[in-house]
């Protein structure tokens, strides 16, 4: 299973030009939060009050320019890359993980484990999601980055698990999963070797579509300085800093919120890539 | 004075391509198919062949963008040469189409009348009330019981002999002078295929209605059909008088097809002689006769030099070896 | 004479078998049948006759409301782990739409290498193989089609992928489902000779369930006609298609198009 969707992401993403270059520019950001602490000498926690505020020029010292507290903003910037890819992709994939297990349970068993399955889910997206936050913020460590992913995975499961539900209904119906059950194959295993399978294209699609959510979700939080604390940043907490200075100081808004567009805008158009090619039927 | 009168459809050495990676694909080549008005032809051939692209090619109805070649006159006009606004007004009004499965010809979230209502109003035949009484007209003649209740009906809730029926309605709430019925009857039941033949047959006597029937099913083109021709890989194999092809066939494809049918008088212990193979794919069509692989009175003429169909006025057939009628 | 000279019991036996559904498929009243080792018997109905939710029962996919049904005289409301698990290698599906019933992620090799894998899993893989390249003998295909997507192939070489993982795990009775309706009428006869050949060479028994009674009349011996979920008429295949006693058997007769033959071509 996992081989044949590498196989085929292998040799049909590349014909997706948009998708590609989307899926390039992920990877250049990514590299470059990673390899930052080597590309440049500031470390982002770096308090320089003598260099406070000045604005980036390719011949100063600092590239990106600093903020209020002299702290280098391309280092900044980069860490805060970094803590949103985490805290985005981790998300992303815990959330997914649960989505689909409660999902193609539900659609699969049907009946009443389905109905009661689906009203937790109903009742779960009825809560404000804030709220919720607020409440294991107030009850662990404010700005500790488990909970926080914890908090936020635990919202972002609810439209999988509706979307696989969805997927795993229609296929249960399908004649070769009755073929499968005539063949007297246990429930575990349709799940796993027809089922997942086929819901597999439009969950790894949605979960590249998930990152740059999980992320938004991150950085709403921190701007309301709910998320991660000082002297950690994210680029949501970065753009709630630099959208203070935003007429004096513009490129401390800036190069977060660039950051922020790039990232999402590649996931967005990538996972729509993925969906193209994993979907057997658009393959031609 | 007699005269012969002028085709409804005019379609001569008519060429559908398709781009693809590895060039361009004949999806149909060189096809002359003149059709008289209320008369009714019958196109037969094994899926790929062709026969579909063929009509819906002229009127841009293919699933994707075909190149089509030669001429194509609809009651005189080019079809070729209209622009997208023109032959919307010729669908549906001029030519009627049915297609192969009703539940996904019809939108399921609307009515039945709003959507036979639909076409009256688009092609400016009738509006409000008027168009509502026309289509409760409609659903009569094609039979469909209580027909007023049909009317605020949903898809889903009519059966597939049903769904069909008011296909047919809406492919002729505008009269036209022709109707394309491809596969009209495959996703069906025997009894229903049969009540929607009796239909199409009815209709066409009552408005002198030209049909070009397309089908992989013998059985389906027999009742109805005036004339009949056969297709396979693009190409016109076989054409002449119904009764007279399926009496005595000339090429030996027409014969392998007829051969193949189930039929209730046959004997329980007399092989059904299916036609070995498949049809061959575009890219790859067979050099010379592109069915001599599968025919068994294939000769060395027919790899490597492909037959013309060749006409003695009534019946016409492209074979080197054709079959004695 | 001995007590215990019973005769076996037939391969099948249903009797008043009732399926009740809340939607709104085809529901089944009362159907009582049998089918002996190595017979063939159709099942002639169209849409709304419950002759699916029939097949669906025997398989023991949808559950039984009234009745009984017997397989080789033990009946199913009776059956165990042991005995599903036996049941599966008594009686597989063939089903109307091939391309459905293939799983489009899954190339045809690792398709029909699963009835091995479940039923069989001491096999080794050559071992595998071997059954695999044998059977797709029989079904007239060859290895080339291993490695193929099911949408990479016909639909007839899709139907014969599914009849030979049917016959994968040797079982009784094939019960197929509109196996050709879906189909060219040309490639109707090749999967026809194809059920036909292993009917008659490995005495499989079929269940044929079909609109189309001449294929019925050619395939089968017996035949039952449903109508409504109701058996409305049964008996040997000639009499009752030649002889219809009940006005929807002639209703059914009547609608098969009728080609007449052609006469003797040189």
């Amino acid at each position: 299973m996992a081989g044949s969707i590498l196989a085929s992401v292998g040799t049909e993403l590349p014909r997706h030009r948009a998708a590609l270059a989307a899926a390039v520019l992920l990877a250049v950001l990514c590299l470059i939060a990673l390899a930052a602490p080597a590309l440049t000498p500031h470390a982002p926690g770096t308090i320089d009050l003598a260099q406070a505020g000045s604005p980036p020029g390719l011949g100063a010292a600092h590239w990106w320019g600093t903020d209020r507290l002299g702290r280098d903003v391309f280092a900044r910037t980069m860490q805060g890359l970094r803590v949103s890819l985490l805290i985005g992709f981790v998300a992303a994939f815990v959330s997914v993980a649960i989505g689909v297990a409660w999902g193609a349970l539900a659609g699969y068993a049907g009946g009443r484990l389905d109905a009661s399955m689906m009203r937790i889910v109903d009742i779960l997206y009825a809560l404000p999601f804030v709220f919720f936050v607020i409440i294991l913020a107030t009850l662990f460590e404010r700005g500790d980055v488990l909970v926080l992913l914890a908090a936020i995975a635990s919202v972002g499961w609810l439209t999988t698990a509706r979307i696989v539900r969805g997927q795993t209904l229609a296929l249960r119906q399908r004649e070769f999963i009755e073929a499968a059950r005539a063949l007297g194959m246990p429930t575990a295993q349709i799940l796993w070797r027809h089922i997942l399978p086929n819901v597999a294209g439009p969950v790894i699609a949605y979960a590249t579509l998930t990152v740059p959510q999980m992320i938004l979700y991150e950085s709403f939080l921190s701007f309301l300085g709910l998320g991660v604390q000082e002297p950690l940043a994210s680029l949501g907490s970065l753009i709630s800093e630099g959208a203070r200075d935003m007429e004096t100081a513009s490129w401390l808004l800036l190069a977060p919120a660039g950051c922020l567009t790039a990232l999402t805008l590649s996931l967005n158009v990538l996972g729509d890539g993925l969906r193209d090619v994993l979907d057997p039927r658009t393959r031609s | 004075m007699s005269s012969i009168p002028a085709p409804v459809l005019e379609l001569r050495d008519l060429t559908v391509q398709f781009a693809s990676r590895e060039g361009p694909l004949v999806a149909v080549a060189g096809v002359t198919l003149p059709v008289r008005p209320g008369e009714c032809v019958g196109i037969v051939g094994e899926s790929g062949a062709g026969k579909s692209q063929l009509l819906l090619a002229p009127f841009r109805l293919t699933a994707s963008e075909a190149q089509v070649s030669g001429i194509a006159q609809l009651a005189g006009e080019d079809l070729l040469a209209l622009d997208e606004r023109a032959l919307d007004r010729v669908r549906g009004a001029q030519v009627g189409f049915v297609f192969q499965d009703p539940m996904s010809s019809l939108t399921p979230h609307r009515t039945i009348g709003d959507q036979i209502i639909e076409v009256l109003e688009h092609h400016g035949r009738a509006r409000g009330q008027a168009a509502r009484e026309r289509a409760l007209a409609l659903l009569h003649k094609v039979r469909i019981d209580e027909p007023v209740r049909r009317l605020g009906q949903y898809p889903h809730e009519l059966s597939g002999g049903q769904r069909q029926r008011v296909l047919i309605a809406i492919a002729v709430a505008c009269d036209p002078a022709l109707l394309i019925a491809d596969e009209p009857t495959t996703a069906l039941d025997v009894t229903v295929q049969a009540e929607v033949l009796t239909l199409l047959a009815a209709l066409r006597a009552e408005r002198s209605l030209a049909i070009v029937l397309v089908s992989h099913d013998f059985g389906v083109v027999s009742r109805l059909a005036d004339r009949i021709v056969v297709m396979y890989a693009g190409r016109v194999v076989e054409e002449g008088p119904a009764p007279a092809v399926i009496a005595a066939p000339r090429h030996p494809y027409t014969a392998a097809l007829l051969d193949c049918i189930a039929r209730m008088d046959d004997s329980p212990d007399a092989p059904l002689p299916p036609i070995p193979g498949q049809p061959p794919e575009p890219r790859a069509l067979p050099a010379g006769c592109a069915f001599h692989p599968r025919c068994s009175r294939a000769q060395a003429r027919c790899r490597s030099e492909s037959p013309v169909l060749a006409s003695d006025g009534q019946r016409a057939a492209a074979c080197h070896f054709p079959l004695s009628i | 004479m001995s007590a215990d000279r019973e005769p076996p019991a037939p391969l099948l036996q249903v009797r008043g078998l009732a399926v009740h559904y809340r939607a709104h498929r085809g529901a089944l009243h009362d159907i009582s049948l049998e089918l002996g080792k190595g017979g063939a018997l159709g099942i002639c109905g169209e849409s709304g006759s419950g002759k699916s939710t029939l097949l669906r029962a025997l398989l023991g996919l949808v559950p039984i409301s009234h009745g009984e049904i017997h397989w080789y005289g033990r009946s199913m409301a009776t059956f165990g782990g042991k005995e599903w698990r036996a049941l599966r290698r008594i009686v597989q599906p063939v089903f109307q739409d091939p391309f459905a019933s293939l799983d489009p992620r899954m190339r045809v090799g690792e398709i029909l290498a699963e009835p091995l894998r479940v039923h069989r899993p001491e096999l080794g893989s050559a071992a595998r193989e071997r059954q695999i390249a044998a059977l797709l003998v029989r079904v007239g295909l060859t290895a080339t089609v291993l490695p193929h997507y099911p949408h990479e192939l016909s639909g007839g070489q899709c139907q014969r992928v599914c009849i030979a993982r049917a016959m994968l795990l040797e079982p009784a009775v094939l019960v197929c489902d509109e196996p050709v309706s879906a189909l060219d009428v040309s490639i109707q006869a090749q999967i026809l000779a194809v059920l036909q050949t292993l009917h008659r060479e490995s005495g499989t028994a079929l269940i044929f369930v079909s609109h189309n009674l001449a294929l019925v009349r050619r395939l089968c011996s017996q035949a039952i006609v449903l109508r409504g979920g109701a058996v409305v008429e049964a008996g040997p295949t000639r009499e009752v298609l030649d002889n219809p006693q009940h006005q929807y058997t002639r209703e059914l007769i009547a609608a098969v198009p009728v080609v007449p033959r052609r006469k003797r071509q040189g």
